[in-house]
């Protein structure tokens, strides 16, 4: 393909509303084929239904969207797995991908694979300049547009939409953490690689340069879990912590482990039903179901944890220096970890 | 339009089965005397909202029969027999949310 022919192609893929607003990649039958071949599975096995239209995501049609982001032949496992790991009940992939709320799937990879592919876990670990990072999370977000039919303004009803849906792909730094890596929590090898799914908000910032042990640091983390308006104050679900490798370390040096940290913001992080009742989400349903049985609905100064237990909250570390870590609120679902087969 | 994608030799993002879906439905003739159907999905103020829309609609079309069925939490998709209730009994369906 010349040139010009190529920019022709560029421009039909416009045309058919096909691309997230940047130029793509156009699909030719080699690029896609290569990409097949590395997946290890035929073009036409049909990996996922995808809401909201429940278009059939073969093995082929998802090449076509990665090759279309960018993606290198090799990253076809971990772009699979992710889709095919959304599709489990407990992260309600037609609810992330229809809400007003401002949730996208984020994409977390452990494991060696990491290294194999070159996924940034380090400095601006939520920023550009990864070609993995990149272009595997604008495969899957292309996938769940062209494919599943969530688009922006039509079935995507995002009251402001987020900008991980052009990508949002991170890798955790293992070798910079004092702890057991999220995979290997949740019952897998240290050799196996993963790749978890997660429907997060964007990175909300927390700045620490002050505190210098594990209750002081966690004491300002409690505060910004708890806020008013995040959907975990109603719905509970899942959330995600992600400290920087220097508040980790401040951490684990006074002794404490992630159950440590958990049980710590589970009974620091709360509002009082009285703050609760003004607004977020509060009505019938957060009353009748969503708060911990425990909670005294009718005392107004009894205390709320953002999730129903402290299991809820999951714990990694990624990202370079500096005294920062972030907290990524979720929609409400929970997130799913799967072994990438490769 | 797709002679075009062939002479490149390029390959469609999409399920075109699902995409030529991706229209509405005909328009209904009329709606007097239809079997209209209501989902509530139990946000706040759906009811009320899909309650008021019913009386409103039942005034000017005076319908045959109006079935309603709530969803049994909001953010998941209704149960297939409340789908299948729906669909076989009423020309038209009007959801909302209420928020």
């Amino acid at each position: 393909m010349q040139i010009d022919e190529t920019i022709d192609a560029i421009e039909l893929y416009y045309a058919q509303g096909w691309t997230d607003g940047l130029p793509v990649v156009p699909p030719t039958r080699a690029k896609v084929q290569a990409m097949v071949e590395r997946s290890g599975r035929a073009a036409g096995e049909v990996v996922a239904e995808l809401p909201p239209q429940g278009g059939k995501a073969t093995v082929e049609r998802i090449a076509t969207n990665a090759v279309m982001a960018g993606c290198l032949p090799e990253y076809m496992p971990v772009i699979l797995t992710a889709l095919e790991a959304m599709l489990e009940t407990r992260f309600n992939l037609r609810g992330v991908l229809c809400s007003t709320h401002v949730s996208t799937p984020l994409l977390i990879v452990n494991g060696p694979i990491v290294q194999a592919l070159h996924v940034n876990s380090g400095h601006n670990v939520f920023g550009p300049g990864w070609r993995a990072n990149a272009t595997i999370g604008r495969a899957v977000q292309l996938a769940l547009v062209n494919i599943g039919g969530a688009q922006p303004g039509v079935l995507d009803k995002a009251t402001f939409g987020h900008p991980g849906k052009y990508t949002y792909c991170i890798a955790e730094n293992e070798a910079a953490s004092p702890w057991e890596p999220l995979h290997v929590e949740r019952g897998f090898q240290p050799t196996d690689s993963t790749v978890t799914v997660y429907p997060a908000e964007a990175p909300h910032n927390i700045n620490n340069h002050g505190s210098q042990n594990a209750r002081d640091l966690l004491t300002v983390v409690a505060d910004c879990l708890s806020i008013l308006g995040s959907n975990h104050m109603y719905l509970g679900g899942e959330c995600f912590l992600v400290f920087s490798p220097e508040h980790a370390a401040t951490i684990a040096a006074s002794g404490w482990r992630k159950q440590d940290v958990r049980a710590f913001l589970y009974e620091h992080a709360r509002q009082p039903v009285r703050l609760l009742q003004v607004g977020g989400m509060y009505g019938t349903e957060t009353h009748r179901n969503l708060w911990p049985r425990w909670v005294n609905r009718a005392d107004l100064e009894a205390l709320v944890p953002p999730v129903r237990r402290a299991e809820d909250l999951s714990i990694l570390v990624a990202g370079g220096a500096g005294k920062h870590s972030v907290f990524l609120p979720g929609w409400g679902s929970r997130s799913v970890t799967r072994k990438i087969p490769i | 339009m797709w002679e075009q994608f062939q002479r490149l030799g390029l390959l469609l993002p999409i399920d075109e089965d699902i995409a030529q879906q991706r229209r509405a439905a005909p328009a209904l003739p009329t709606l007097h005397g239809a079997v209209a159907g209501f989902l509530d999905n139990r946000k706040n103020n759906a009811d009320k909202l899909l309650a008021r829309i019913r009386d409103v609609l039942q005034a000017q079309f005076a319908f045959a029969d109006i079935v309603w069925r709530s969803k049994f939490i909001y953010s998941r998709t209704a149960a297939p027999e409340i789908l299948e209730a729906l669909a076989e009994r009423c020309q038209f369906v009007i959801t909302a949310i209420g928020d």
